[in-house]
């Protein structure tokens, strides 16, 4: 397993409830997944490699922390985002 | 000319009243440590204590074999280390294997007792989140840690 916090994914600014969320990629990684903390709240969005995207906040209560995730299996890296009440 | 001071009420010795505030300083800082220390015990106590257990039969699945060794016996630093990783393939995958729930209420029990811990509040909540959600079985202990992890600042 690699240690948390591995390149290829940072989040830029907050995550504002009913807004967006700005996510920087590697330039091998074409999808984001962004969950509540559920398999049945994950939402998988694809994204373009090596750029900043701007990925819809899910509709959850302010305080909610997302996990956003790159990668598959035990190569994931996974970053945490509190959803900010506008 | 000389001009003497005058007191009204002449000044007392400093060091009587220094030792005796730092004597002073001193019990009440005992008191609140062992008040402290109790009451933590006492919330502390109301979790049930995690079961040990055996050495986790292999699945076929490699990653979820590795993340079960974690669980099992794996260090707590190590565990602290992989907690994203760990807790997000937990939900995302294997939300119904019993042994990765023992590793959630492991990381929940050492959110709670350690101050030091990495991104300690949002971590703790982040994890509430995770266990409040979780339609296993196997989550029953985490859910007893729900309310201390959310207490986490």
């Amino acid at each position: 397993m690699s240690p948390q916090g591995g390149g290829g994914l940072r989040v830029m600014g907050p995550a504002l409830q009913g807004g967006t969320i700005r996510v920087e990629v590697g330039s091998n990684v074409d999808s984001v997944e962004i969950s509540a903390g559920s398999s049945a709240e994950t939402i998988r969005h694809e994204v373009a490699p090596g750029k900043v995207n701007e990925l819809p906040v899910p509709p959850v209560p302010g305080g909610t922390i997302l996990w956003i995730s790159i990668g598959k299996g035990l190569n994931r890296k996974v970053v945490l985002v509190e959803v900010l009440a506008p | 000319m000389h001009i003497e001071p005058v007191y009204l009420v002449p000044p007392r010795p400093l060091s009587a009243w220094t030792r005796r505030s730092f004597l002073l300083a001193g019990a009440t800082f005992a008191g609140g440590a062992s008040l402290g220390s109790a009451c933590g015990f006492a919330i502390g106590a109301r979790r049930d204590a995690l079961p040990a257990i055996g050495e986790p039969e292999p699945t076929g699945d490699v990653e979820l074999d590795q993340l079960r060794a974690l669980a099992a016996r794996g260090a707590d630093a190590d565990l602290v280390q992989h907690r994203l990783l760990f807790v997000a393939s937990t939900f995302s995958h294997y939300g119904q294997d019993p042994v990765l729930w023992h590793g959630i209420a492991r990381l929940a029990d050492l959110v709670c007792v350690d101050a030091t811990f990495p991104d300690r509040s949002v971590f703790a909540r982040a994890l509430a989140g995770v266990i409040e959600r979780a339609d296993s079985p196997h989550a029953a202990a985490c859910k007893q840690r729900v309310d201390a992890l959310r207490r986490q600042r």
